[in-house]
């Protein structure tokens, strides 16, 4: 096991005098992180661009695997580390190959040199060390491929030391968490949605997770859909909450009085309003929606303009110009492909009319929710009220509150 | 609360409370024990194994032995019974799931599961059955009464007939549904095994019995200490068997009179539902079906949507629909017994037990009446 992490940052160039405020940011998440898969205090030096990381026990697999779901993280590398010496260096790669289960044919070497006052550049300290390997390593009889190799030697030549890896984590790169804004993200149990949230989870965004809940139109199962999915979206998050709203009632009241082509509209009108509401509880800024453009009928930019004009928050759509190809690719990546294809009842697809209106009536659409404001945001104050609440915890850990 | 889901399970009776409260305390010995108190609880056991065949009409020929439920005692007739690849075994689309699966896995052994077939009532098709069997079967598996639709096969002459031209055959007959609510008399039945449940009749769960015939060789899933002839080693959950005897016992005397009672029930709900909810479908004629299962098909709300409305005023049935809308399998049981693929996701299960009564069954009526024209009034499909 790695008793060293050399973590990289993404984005930190683009930074300027708030680099202080970022760095402790996902300084502050690293930390979470390795405690709480550690189980040990780790203590974490800046170096330049860098988090070094050490560890008494040595790092875990869990731990790294978190690491590449922290928001801000360009790549992990669990590495070795030597005094400013070219010729230790042989020895440790010698180390590395050896507890290798599978043997490279071939390889290439690549130098980071942040300490500029090392009497070599990095061309010239990889094309050495290169040398050194097919020199004195013969055994493991590699030879050199610049275009594909098999194996990457990395070295980082920092002030004091040199730093050794062969393997690379990949992070998920972008915005530390939480130094974003505070975002509702609307949950539904489908592809889109929990894209959505993860592609903002990369912007730095922290979030709260809101599902409309329309038992007993809907059953258990979706609720469980929607536990499973947080369980995997909170584990970018460092500690999140979900939000079950009890909507069933509300959406059947609603049904009882507004025109049946216009149910899909309105239920997406009020789950916003909704949404707003919340965010004016807990002081977030945005809501973010899976909506995609023409997706589906209540997708239209018609309906989408018009809601959005009633919707007193701003509304983060990241996903409306994906195609549905690209969203399914991201859901496999991100494990939430497997648990949005188990099918759920859908509430609206049970209220939906067979022909859903698909360019409103602005006076029919404005002049209802106008005339019900007060009642509807009564209904809707009631129904936040009676919220059950989940805690996901940075593991994905979910636990009811309420 | 109204409970109407007792053909899952029913609410336990009192003196099978009392009798299993009074046995964990006292027998607390192991029956396999060689002292006095092992054997006394196994002469207690061994006595009540006797009183159970009487039960079911049986003098002689017969073992009791004691599993956990009828899940076990299913897979230890099917997988134990000396069936070699290349041989049939005759099963009902329309079985339970311990029944089905274990013999698919038969299936994937090598051995030919053949299939029943069930008329446009959800009967057994007889001369369908009799082809079958009359030839090459090993193995005839059957339930009694249908646990989902209630239906009540009629086991004894088809047996009959089937032993005249076959007398190698082994019959099954899954009576979880059926013991404690009609009369079984196993002597001149000519059937190999049968399947009784504990927490079907009012007894606890965690005990079932097969009845099995003595000359019949299985071979156990259980290994161990050799009890129950060897068939099913653990040791004997006396105060188990002793709470289900006691169910078992209660449930044979009132039998008439909760039949009586169920069958007017049953009455009410066929001629009153109707009434405030003409949309209602009975399918199966009571003739043909217990009293105490009744399926009913609303055609135009989805059962599971129409179940947690019920359960939201605290009223409890069952559905076997899928859970979903997306999920538009037809369902294999529905299929066999002649129910419309259209109306797979709108069937709800209801069965009574001894506690239920006319005043729940005129709850459920106006309820569900009422909930069934809500949805309709607005729309959900």
């Amino acid at each position: 096991m790695y008793k060293l992490l050399v973590i990289s940052i993404d984005e930190l160039w683009l930074k300027g005098k708030n680099r202080p405020a970022y760095f402790r940011a996902i300084k502050k998440h690293v930390v979470d992180v390795l405690t709480h898969y550690q189980d040990e205090v780790i203590p974490i030096k800046n170096e330049e661009q860098r988090l070094i990381c050490t560890s008494e026990k040595g790092f875990n697999q869990d731990a790294i695997l978190a690491l590449q779901k922290v928001p801000g993280l360009h790549s992990i590398q669990p590495s070795r580390a030597i005094d400013l010496d070219l010729e230790k260096i042989i020895d440790e790669v010698d180390l590395e190959l050896a507890s290798m289960r599978e043997m490279p044919r071939t390889f290439k070497v690549i130098t980071k040199r942040t300490n500029k006052r090392f009497p070599h550049n990095s061309m010239e300290i990889s094309r050495y060390i290169g040398h050194l390997i097919l020199k004195k390593l013969p055994q493991y009889k590699l030879v050199v491929d610049v275009h594909k190799p098999q194996l990457v030697v990395s070295l980082k030549v920092s002030d004091q030391h040199i730093y050794i890896a062969t393997k690379t984590y990949p992070g998920i790169g972008g915005q530390p968490f939480n130094t974003s804004g505070h975002l509702i993200t609307l949950l539904s149990g489908g592809f889109d949605s929990p894209v959505a949230s993860f592609l903002m989870n990369k912007r730095g965004c922290r979030q709260t997770y809101l599902f409309f809940y329309a038992y007993p139109f809907v059953g258990q199962n979706v609720l469980d859909k929607i536990l499973k999915l947080v369980g995997i979206l909170g584990q970018y998050q460092n500690g999140s909450k979900l939000y079950v709203l009890p909507f069933g009632e509300f959406q059947k009241e609603l049904s009882d009085h507004i025109k049946p082509d216009y149910r899909t509209l309105f239920f997406r009108k009020y789950m916003l309003e909704a949404a707003a509401l919340l965010k004016s509880r807990l002081k977030a800024d945005a809501i973010i929606t899976g909506d995609v453009l023409s997706q589906v009928s209540s997708q239209t930019i018609g309906n989408l303009a018009i809601v959005d004009q009633l919707t007193p928050a701003m509304v983060l759509r990241p996903l409306i110009g994906f195609n549905k190809s690209e969203i399914i690719e991201i859901s496999r990546k991100i494990n939430t492909h497997d648990i949005s294809t188990i099918p759920h009842d859908d509430a609206c697809a049970m209220f939906a009319p067979k022909h859903p209106v698909l360019r409103p009536d602005p006076e029919y659409f404005l002049s209802f929710a106008k005339e019900n404001q007060v009642k509807y945001e009564v209904l809707l104050n009631q129904v936040l009220d009676q919220a059950g609440i989940y805690q996901i915890s940075i593991d994905g850990k979910i636990n009811q509150l309420k | 609360m109204i409970y109407l889901d007792y053909a899952a399970s029913s609410p336990v009776k009192e003196a099978a409370i009392k009798v299993l409260m009074h046995s964990t305390v006292n027998d607390f010995a192991n029956p396999s024990s060689n002292h006095q108190l092992g054997l006394d609880l196994t002469n207690k056991i061994n006595l009540i194994r006797e009183k159970m065949l009487n039960l079911l009409g049986i003098k002689r020929g017969y073992r009791v032995i004691f599993v956990s439920s009828a899940t076990e005692a299913n897979n230890l007739v099917i997988r134990g019974l000396a069936i070699k690849k290349g041989d049939h075994i005759l099963i009902s689309p329309t079985d339970h799931p311990s029944i089905k699966v274990p013999s698919y896995q038969l299936m994937r052994e090598g051995i030919n599961v053949d299939a029943l077939e069930h008329d446009e009532e959800g009967l057994i098709d007889e001369k369908h059955l009799f082809e079958k069997t009359f030839l090459k079967e090993k193995l005839l598996a059957l339930s009694y009464v249908h646990n989902q639709s209630g239906h009540i096969f009629q086991i004894d002459n088809m047996v009959k007939k089937i032993k005249e031209h076959n007398k190698n055959i082994h019959i099954h007959v899954d009576g979880v549904q059926a013991a404690g609510k009609i009369n079984i008399n196993m002597r001149d039945m000519l059937i190999d095994s049968l399947t009784i449940s504990s927490h079907k009749m009012g007894g606890p769960k965690g005990i079932a019995a097969l009845i099995l015939r003595e000359n019949v060789d299985l071979h156990p899933l259980i290994l161990g200490g050799g009890q129950e002839y060897s068939l099913r080693s653990s040791t004997l959950a006396a105060p188990l068997i002793f709470a289900f005897f006691a169910a078992f016992c209660e449930a044979m005397e009132k039998k008439d009179e909760l039949n009586l009672k169920l069958s007017n029930l049953k009455d009410y709900i066929m001629e009153n539902l109707p009434k405030q909810c003409p949309e209602v479908i009975f399918p199966f004629a009571k003739a043909i079906t217990s009293h105490h299962i009744l399926m009913m098909i609303f055609p135009k709300i989805k059962s599971d949507i129409l179940i947690r409305h019920l359960e939201m005023k605290k009223i409890y049935v069952s559905t076997s629909s899928a859970c979903s809308s997306k999920n538009n399998k037809d369902n294999e049981v529905f299929t066999h017994l002649k129910i419309k693929s259209a109306y797979h996701q709108n069937v709800i299960r209801l069965s009574m037990g001894d506690e239920t009564t006319l005043e729940e069954i005129q709850t459920f009526i106006n309820e569900i009446s009422l909930i069934h024209q809500d949805l309709i009034g607005i729309g959900v499909r």
